[in-house]
């Protein structure tokens, strides 16, 4: 007599019945991915996916880039004495001046406001700072680890090297370095007009170097016009960003047709934006010299 | 009375001889060494002074290593006993129930505590050596704050190896802990915008589970925030003292219904 207990499924039915589900697993993540890579497109969103060629590489890409942007988020929390924005209490009212504010300084707790009556929000709000404080610019150099190790994760992470270079630049006044390592991100992302803008700011601002700074706004309008979807909000101000520094440029070499040709095309994009305001006041600045 | 102190002191000694013995310790510091040395030596740019991410790193694996010590010594203990059946030896002393459970405890907690004071001297160490700032009264605070939190472990460590098998306790303790950890903090707040259901049990959670991110100061320690208030840390060590009596008694009651 079998005294073997029934089974539903015989056992040399049980591989191929394996392999099919393995297989409806892969084609269902193949095609949740490639639905969310197309929602992304459609709505704009800026998720960490990357393309890639490979599901494989794709998945590690996307790791790499979680990773990083992990690190950055490090780079806030240390930039704001290790207060996640999350746990900040003051952190709304102070949202208006948070731009402004570089010097290390901070604010009176409002622990009863946060945690009410409730003892273990209490003691979380005595123990676990939530002021609001900024680093100091002769501390920026506690940013830098982890900048680096968000470069190093994803070098297709462009907020790793735009963050990274301000910091060189504006708080540790390394204007040299800065700009190597923005081209190292520009190497890295070829196609990111973002980038070739930090430089050219950079280069003009810091270095005072117009011929290296055109160039670099040159190369960012030319990435910025590749770009043939619809433009989101940060990328119109972007593109008016370049040629708010164009224009700047072709003024003080007074070169009119050139300023003329740049407002005239921001107008076409934002007539209304303080920077296309600033491009045609110029211009008849400029204009009005030449008739003089 | 004076037989209890006896062997309870006994008991602590053995617990302290069996960590030492594994060589528990000696291995994670050498994990830990081979981890922060070659970070120590980062400058980012050829710019140096950067030492709060080491500071962090450095913290992250004294909790990391202090948890895993405290778990593994107090996890084993019981079922060690009953495998190896020395718990009858002990048992027919005569010590009582109570007396080896608060013996074990004690051996388990002064081991863990052994444990912690050297990862602590080595990070003053690290630290010091690197920065130039060697004690302060955040660490002072930062180390009895995190004898508190292994006090709570050792007595969940115990009561769970009462009731579950060793990868079970462990396994569950951690989840317990490491939930806590980064989640306790918002129970309260998560709770109230919950439906009735899901509100009750985040309650329940927020009151019956272990607040370890009350003893979490890495955050003071590292970005050189000031110390909080003593008052605080003594009315945060209470809690301490009082959930790890909580788990004690419960673990007396398991031990009084278990056969052997």
């Amino acid at each position: 007599m079998n005294n073997r207990p029934h089974i539903f499924v015989d056992e040399y039915a049980q591989l191929p019945l394996l392999l099919a589900l393995v297989a409806l697993l892969l084609a269902t993540a193949v095609q949740s991915t490639l639905r969310l890579k197309a929602a992304a497109r459609l709505s704009g969103w800026e998720l960490p996916q990357r393309s890639a060629d490979s599901i494989l590489t794709m998945i590690s890409d996307d790791t790499r880039q979680v990773v990083s942007q992990t690190m950055m988020a490090k780079v806030d929390e240390y930039f704001h004495g290790g207060v996640k924005a999350q746990d900040c209490t003051m952190c709304a009212a102070e949202e208006s001046h948070h731009e402004g504010a570089e010097d290390e300084h901070h604010h009176a707790p409002a622990p009863q406001q946060a945690a009410g009556l409730n003892p273990v929000s209490w003691i979380n709000s005595r123990i676990h700072a939530q002021e609001h404080r900024h680093l100091s610019d002769q501390r920026s150099v506690e940013l830098l680890p982890w900048v680096v190790a968000a470069s190093r994760a994803s070098p297709h992470n462009i907020q790793a090297y735009e963050v990274g270079s301000y910091i060189l630049n504006s708080m540790s006044e390394k204007s040299r370095i800065a700009v190597d390592f923005i081209k190292e991100g520009i190497k890295n992302n070829p196609k990111s007009p973002e980038l070739e803008v930090t430089l050219g700011e950079i280069c003009f601002n810091a270095l005072e170097d117009q011929p290296q700074a055109a160039a670099a706004f040159e190369r960012a309008l030319t990435k910025s016009l590749a770009r043939t979807k619809s433009l989101t909000e940060e990328e119109l101000f972007l593109r008016l960003k370049i040629y708010f520094y164009l224009g700047r440029i072709a003024k003080e070499s007074h070169e009119i047709a050139k300023l003329r040709e740049i407002a005239q095309r921001a107008m076409e994009l934002k007539a209304e934006n303080v920077m296309t305001q600033s491009l045609a006041a110029w211009l008849k600045e400029e204009e009005n010299r030449k008739r003089e | 009375m004076k037989i209890a102190l006896c062997q309870i002191r006994a008991l602590i000694k053995l617990s302290l001889l069996e960590l030492y013995r594994r060589k528990d310790i000696v291995v994670v510091l050498i994990l830990g060494a081979v981890l922060l040395l070659p970070l120590s030596f980062v400058t980012p740019f050829g710019m140096s002074g950067a030492g709060i991410y080491f500071n962090e790193i450095a913290l992250v694996m004294v909790w990391l290593f202090s948890i895993l010590i405290a778990l593994g010594v107090s996890s084993r203990i019981f079922p060690h006993e009953f495998e190896k059946r020395t718990i009858y030896a002990l048992l027919a002393k005569p010590a009582s129930r109570s007396v080896v459970l608060i013996g074990r405890y004690l051996g388990a907690l002064t081991a863990a505590i052994s444990a912690l004071c050297i990862f602590y001297a080595a990070y003053t160490l690290l630290c010091g050596c690197k920065q130039g700032v060697w004690l302060s009264e955040v660490l002072l605070q930062a180390f009895i704050l995190h004898v508190g939190l292994i006090a709570i472990i050792v007595a969940l460590g115990i009561m769970g190896s009462l009731i579950m098998t060793s990868s079970a306790n462990v396994t569950l303790t951690l989840l317990i802990v490491f939930g806590m950890l980064f989640f306790g903090g918002r129970l309260p707040a998560l709770a109230a915008t919950q439906s009735l259901f899901a509100k009750t049990i985040l309650y329940t959670a927020n009151v019956v589970a272990p607040h370890v991110e009350f003893f979490d100061m890495r955050q003071r320690l590292v970005h050189e925030w000031s110390a909080v208030s003593w008052l605080v840390c003594a009315a945060v060590m209470a809690y301490a003292v009082l959930y790890s009596a909580a788990v004690l008694l419960l673990a007396d009651f398991f031990l009084r219904r278990k056969r052997f």
